[in-house]
């Protein structure tokens, strides 16, 4: 377990009553989640169970038809409600194929650097920026990025920063930022991609990082490296809560400290890993732990 | 049917996908093809297919129960895909055309390939909807209809409608969620089995091989790294390659 366990915890995300209609279809009938920090919540089900469409409601992408999301005790509710708006600065997002979220013409560099120069997320230290930074600003993204994005008040940062603060994220992925900060997307396998799409999640230092079905695309060998990535966020940034939503309880069940079971819009089973796994209460439950036995 | 590929080779442009392959299934054998991403596993099941890109330069021979698929023309080549091979692929929903029911989709290899009643072909699509375990009633149904799990029974059901003697399954379970991977390798498995088929099975998963083959062979760079019973290779892989895969996939498994 990578938590630490004495720690006092303390739901930072809550989702009340959830219910989500798309037309006569209910995809989600009333579920309530809380996500704490510094803990890894597992959201477990097959396609259509409802586990997509509640993590794009927790982090305020979709609204939900009744309940309520409130971050740090703020109301998400709409992209000008206050928990909407701390939640956009404060979360990372990773998704299913990670070619989809990278910018094909842009360096790795420059797509994990990007949320910053948006504004996203704290300031972070300075300690090491200038350890791996080696080039200057060969392809002049920097600027760019500080000239479409770097406005709303907050300072913009120097190349040698965006780049240092990228090449750490990129390294805490087990990328090695001397290799992989000037390449592009094309050269990339999919494990590695999926990496660089991580190191942008975090880049910000976001109190929640969402990973959607992040391992489905990837093959099984380098899903261990995508394991391993989030095992050391967990590691570095103990206080970051995660929220990983999979088919697959083989997948979470080194990352996870919560299982959510989700089938047909309802939650089936909740509890700790050792919980779910041990005793699996429900038929939907126990066909995913079978589904997932070697 | 039986298959052997002897020292096949592959090369578009500069680059070098497969090279010095020799791969053999005999009649009735279900045969996996293990590697990661990029390690040219489907360019081999296309080159069985005659499905390489036209800019592909093939050498070797990959023979199918005597006839010879490298440099084929088209019409054997057709004749081949209609009648004597069933493809199942990653993706349901690419597979199956949009715009026409199940039904229809699963009777067009007969339409196609076979001279047979409407009556006929009826019926045939009614058993093999069964067959795959899919309602009756979906066969009216269009393909957005479906769950993931469903659209791939269909493809699978077009796949088999003409009693293909080699199956070719290229990830068949990858787009699946875990549940629906397990039912389909499953089915699989039995159909291919009770039909007396041949098949290739094609994954990265070791755990998916383990269910689906009794024999494989693991590939890295185009290149066969080791071959053997399934079951030896889950047990004791000799080459770190097969060793890394095993492992991946045991770890990412319950016990």
């Amino acid at each position: 377990m990578v938590g630490n366990m004495d720690e006092k915890r303390t739901g930072i995300l809550r989702g009340v009553g959830i219910t989500r209609s798309f037309g006569r279809h209910s995809a989600l009938a009333g579920v309530n989640v809380e996500v704490e920090a510094g803990r890894c919540l597992a959201i477990i089900g097959g396609s259509g169970s409802g586990k997509s469409t509640l993590v794009r409601i927790l982090l305020g992408l979709d609204s939900p038809t009744s309940g309520s999301v409130d971050y740090r005790g703020l109301p998400v509710s709409g992209p000008r409600s206050a928990g909407y708006r701390a939640l956009r600065r404060e979360s990372g997002l990773v998704f299913q194929n990670p070619f989809a979220s990278l910018d094909p013409r842009w360096t790795v560099g420059r797509s994990i650097a990007e949320p910053l120069a948006i504004g996203g997320g704290h300031s972070g230290d300075n300690s090491s920026d200038h350890a791996v930074s080696g080039r200057k600003n060969t392809d002049g993204w920097s600027a760019r990025l500080g000239g479409l994005f770097g406005m709303g008040g907050r300072r913009r940062l120097s190349h040698d920063r965006l780049r240092g603060r990228a090449a750490r994220a990129l390294a805490l992925t087990g990328l090695d930022p001397a290799e992989f900060l000037d390449r592009y997307p094309a050269d990339l396998s999919g494990g590695q991609a999926q990496r660089v799409a991580i190191a942008r999640a975090v880049v910000a230092e976001p109190n929640i990082i969402a990973a959607d079905e992040p391992m489905s695309a990837i093959d099984v060998a380098a899903r261990l490296q995508i394991l391993d990535a989030f095992a050391a966020i967990r590691e570095q940034r103990p206080n970051t809560a995660l929220i990983i939503v999979s088919h697959d309880l083989g997948v979470v069940q080194h990352i996870a400290d919560r299982i959510l079971v989700l089938h047909e819009g309802l939650i089936e089973q909740e509890g700790t890993v050792a919980e779910v796994l041990g005793n699996p209460t429900s038929d939907y439950t126990r066909q995913l732990v079978a589904a997932a036995q070697w | 049917m039986s298959v052997s590929i002897r020292d096949l080779g592959i090369v578009i442009g500069s680059q070098t996908l497969v090279s010095d392959v020799d791969l053999d299934i005999a009649d009735g054998e279900r045969v996996g093809l293990i590697g990661s991403s990029g390690s040219g596993k489907s360019m081999i099941s296309k080159a069985m297919l005659g499905l390489t890109p036209d800019d592909a330069v093939l050498s070797g021979s990959v023979n199918l129960s005597g006839v010879e698929a490298v440099g084929a023309d088209e019409v054997t080549l057709a004749d081949l895909r209609g009648r004597y091979v069933g493809t199942i692929l990653q993706d349901p929903f690419s597979s199956l055309n949009p715009v026409t029911t199940v039904g229809r989709q699963i009777e067009l290899p007969l339409r196609l390939h076979y001279r047979l009643s409407k009556a006929e072909r009826a019926g045939r699509v009614r058993r093999m909807l069964a067959k795959v375990g899919l309602d009756a009633g979906l066969a009216d149904r269009h393909p957005n209809e479906l769950s993931g799990g469903q659209a791939q029974r269909a493809a699978i059901a077009t796949a088999l409608i003409t009693s293909p003697r080699l199956i070719v399954a290229d990830e068949p379970t990858t787009a699946l969620d875990s549940i629906a991977q397990r039912q389909i390798v499953d089915l699989l498995v039995r159909l291919v089995d009770d039909s007396g088929a041949s098949m290739l099975f094609i994954t990265h998963d070791f755990s998916v091989l383990a269910r689906a083959t009794t024999r494989a062979y693991v590939l890295e760079h185009g290149r066969v790294v080791e071959s053997g019973a399934t079951s030896d290779l889950l047990a004791k892989p000799s080459t770190p390659q097969a060793g890394r895969l095993v492992g991946a996939a045991r770890k990412l498994a319950l016990e």
